[in-house]
């Protein structure tokens, strides 16, 4: 039994702008021997050892920041091509493997790790935990994802990528159609992605699930982690979908199987069915932490509780839920029984209510508040209004006879960023905006950050609100150029000039975020007066997260401890050691102490075998066997016993 | 705070979660778990009926007849009120229990499930009730 007790610390708290004394709270020298438990290697050889989970998640949001950026670039060379009418920038061939590129990417390298890589950074902190659950899986999944996606990229840069769509359909996906590696390269692009993210939602189910700060039973966690938590649980029902379909369509394109060969009794329609059984979560898995994190926001900037706590719970996994059913809603046009459509087009007009309670959620908090308009906020308000257009048009296309007109015209392109965008980027950036003093210790500057926020939020329309229109006048998606005489010259010309002013719009933010990292004001650790934990440790994080781990006695303990003028806290883990709480499932009673794992290159070696595999399978069956034995090899390492308990 | 008084407050608070954990389970039983019903049964009704409905439909125009949809319907439905029959159980039994903080997290998950089954309940009604408009042989070809 290891000596763990609750207490009140007599040190003064968090009164912002002034800092907790995080040192002063348990002396210089327990500090000391703390921080250097949990310290993570620094320079090349450390890089690939490091598993705290402070820095996973941030290389996973740099990432994906990275692939947003390439991804983007490639949107605006399509609206360079589509400008003008019979232009000739891009051959038809290059046009469709950028707009596969552009669109995979998008949804599988930027939107899904970047929501993770916010999850794995904040959830944690959130709940008051020292670490994740599994560190070194974490750390095992980041590597995955970063070769996969590079892998990705790189196949563009051979001209060799694939260009059948960000759904991939077969016939057009079979071998007969696609001849050359590009379609292998994307089923084994989702290989990689489906791990990673396999491995993120595990493991942030174990820690939101095991790991909460003593006192945060079910009915205290942040909204944010509610929705975290939904989000895992989706990617873990959601991705097996997709990965039988592209082991099915790897299989089809490598061994002769015959899955979806029609001329064989295969299906082009099991397909569709499973794709989209994936598809259409997925883009909820986009939005879900978005909601969490617009919901931080709104609640830290109106200043006052969240109205309406349980019903945003019931909201969120509401979404979760249905998303699941509305799937066919992709497959109006192929051709299905009437009344098996009409389930889901009855369906998918329901999201529209659990999306209704949580706008009226935030309404009612804000109403009830001094709204402060700092840019994190303005970023919110921006997702309201794309948002909701986005969703209005989506219900819209929701209804089996408007999307037979609309189907894959420019409409839907339309549709789908104004989701998209509104969706997941906007709520990102606040999110960016937001978490950036904690996770630097500065602060950006608010006139950039306004600036930026206005000009994206006018050059996000200029681009994509014309796009209603030329779909309405019936210009198709996926084509590389349009004759002159339909009419649609002056629409795209206008959104491809929104598109600029919607790139310098971002490049504003990334100027703001490289300079401020510099010369931004030296933040507090809690800049916004926040009431989650998140805010309770330094800015930046210390290594170990909170130098005495929290204890919980409501749903907002930064603003409790300011009133008491005290924190109450877990006292007793050793120092020596990487020891952070076990709490029972509901209501969070302490349990035991887990004991976790230090920095190993082990992952990073697991993860370059298990590429290995993956890659290799693009050319021949064979690499299975041998990945897998690869990857066997390095987890006999990984997994070489360690005896945590032992006393060092 | 001495060495000493941290290892008694955490044999305290260790002692405190065995007992109250085990004191709940005993008083409780099988009922601990009321709140959750609806969490489970609401999107497990939702699911079988717009999972085998579509699944069912060609069957349906084969056979001529839509009742096996109807009985279906039904099933899901009473899946969904069991939902909110074991809801409306734990919330009224919340009141007996203690500590107060477990009571008060009951109280959330059983009020969520609730609302959940009823949820399900009116998504089965909204995909059902248009059928009947809609013959079942419409669209197949
Ligand atoms: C940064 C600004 C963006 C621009 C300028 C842009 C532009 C475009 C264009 C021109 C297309 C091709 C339409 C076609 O030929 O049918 C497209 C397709 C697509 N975009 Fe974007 N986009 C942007 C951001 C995003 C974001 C943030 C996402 C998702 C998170 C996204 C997801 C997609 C998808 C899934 C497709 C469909 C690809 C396909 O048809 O297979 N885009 N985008
Ligand atoms: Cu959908």
């Amino acid at each position: 039994m290891t000596a763990v007790g609750i207490e009140t610390s007599g040190h003064d708290p968090a009164l912002e702008p002034s800092s907790y004394g995080h040192e002063a709270a348990v002396g210089r020298e327990a500090f000391e021997r703390i921080e250097r438990t949990w310290r993570s290697p620094a320079g090349f050889v450390g890089w690939f050892t490091q598993v705290n989970h402070s820095a996973i998640g941030l290389r996973f949001i740099v990432t994906a920041f990275v692939f947003f950026i390439l991804s983007g670039l490639l949107g605006l060379a399509m609206r360079l091509q589509l400008a003008m009418p019979l232009n000739e920038m891009l051959s038809p061939e290059a046009y469709n493997q950028i707009m596969t590129v552009h669109g995979t990417a998008m949804m599988f390298l930027f939107a899904i790790p970047a929501m993770e890589g916010v999850a794995i950074y904040v959830a944690p902190l959130m709940v008051g935990a020292r670490d994740m659950a599994f560190p070194r899986l974490n750390a095992f999944g980041y590597y995955v994802y970063l070769i996969g996606g590079s892998a990705f990229f790189l196949s563009l840069a051979l001209g060799m990528a694939p260009d059948a769509g960000w759904f991939n359909y077969v016939p057009l996906a079979n071998k007969t159609f696609s001849e050359g590696y590009g379609v292998d390269i994307w089923t084994t692009m989702i290989t990689f992605i489906e791990l990673s993210a396999l491995t993120a939602a595990v493991e942030l189910i174990v820690t939101i699930m095991k790991l909460r700060a003593p006192g945060m039973s079910l009915d205290r966690m942040p909204i944010f982690v509610w929705a975290v938590l939904v989000m895992s649980f989706m990617i873990l029902f959601a991705m097996p979908s997709v990965m039988v379909a592209s082991a099915f369509l790897m299989m089809d394109r490598l061994v002769d199987t015959q899955f979806f060969i029609v001329e064989n009794g295969g299906s082009p329609l099991l397909w569709q069915h499973l794709f989209w059984f994936f598809g259409h979560p997925e883009v909820y898995i986009i939005l879900v932490p978005a909601l969490g994190i617009v919901t931080s926001i709104v609640v830290t900037f109106s200043g006052r509780p969240l109205f309406g706590y349980t019903a945003l719970v019931l909201a969120i996994t509401g979404i979760g839920m249905v998303s699941f059913g509305l799937w066919v809603h992709h497959m109006y046009t192929t051709g299905l029984p009437f009344m098996g459509r009409s389930f889901f087009m009855a369906a998918s007009s329901m999201i529209a209510i659990p999306s209704g309670v949580q706008v009226y959620c935030w309404i009612a908090t804000l109403w009830g508040g001094k709204v402060r308009f700092a840019t994190p906020m303005l970023w919110v308000l921006a997702f309201f209004g794309v948002f909701i257009a986005g969703g209005l048009t989506g219900v819209m296309v929701a209804s089996v006879p408007f999307d037979r007109q609309v189907h894959d015209s420019y409409f839907v392109v339309a549709h789908f960023h104004y989701v998209l965008m509104g969706g997941a980027v906007f709520p990102l950036m606040g999110a960016i905006y937001y978490w950036f003093p904690k996770a630097t210790g500065r602060m950006l500057s608010e006139r950039l950050g306004i600036g930026s926020c206005l000009t994206v939020f006018v050059g996000f329309n200029i681009t994509f609100f014309p796009m209603h229109i030329l779909g309405l006048q019936g210009m198709p998606r996926r084509v590389y150029t349009y004759v002159d005489g339909l009419g649609w010259g002056n629409m795209n010309l206008l959104a491809t000039f929104g598109a600029f002013l919607l790139a310098l719009g971002f490049a504003l933010t990334l100027f703001n975020v490289v300079r401020s990292l510099r010369h931004g004001a030296v933040a507090p650790d809690n800049p916004w007066g926040g009431s989650t934990l998140e805010w309770a440790t330094a800015s930046p994080p210390l290594n170990c997260n909170f130098i005495q781990q929290p204890v919980v006695e409501s749903r907002r303990p930064m603003w409790d401890w300011r009133e008491a003028g005290s924190r109450t806290v877990v006292a007793g883990l050793s120092e020596d050691r990487r020891e952070t709480m076990v709490t029972t499932l509901l209501d969070a009673r302490p349990q035991s102490v887990m004991v976790l794992p230090g920095p190993t290159p082990w992952p990073f070696v697991s993860a370059v075998a298990a590429s290995f595999g993956f890659i290799g399978l693009i050319f021949s069956p064979w690499f299975f066997p041998i990945g897998f034995f690869a990857v066997f090899a390095t987890m006999v390492f990984w997994f070489w016993p360690r005896h945590p308990w032992r006393k060092k | 705070m001495s060495k000493m008084d941290r290892s008694r407050n955490a044999d305290r608070a260790v002692q405190d979660t065995k007992q109250s954990d085990r004191q709940l389970a005993r008083q409780e039983g099988f009922e601990a778990f009321t709140p959750w019903f609806g969490w489970g049964l609401a999107p497990a009704a939702w699911a079988l009926h717009q999972g085998v409905g579509y699944a069912m439909v060609s069957w349906l125009c084969n056979i001529g007849t839509r009742w096996p949809y109807h009985a279906l319907t039904v099933l899901a439905v009473c899946l969904c009120l069991a939902g909110i029959a074991a809801a409306v159980h734990a919330l009224r039994r919340s009141r007996h229990i203690r500590p107060e903080r477990s009571a008060a997290r009951m109280r959330m998950m059983a009020l969520v499930g609730l609302m959940l089954s009823a949820a399900a309940l009116g998504g089965i009604t909204v995909e059902y009730v248009p059928t009947f408009w809609i013959d079942t042989c419409m669209g197949i070809w």
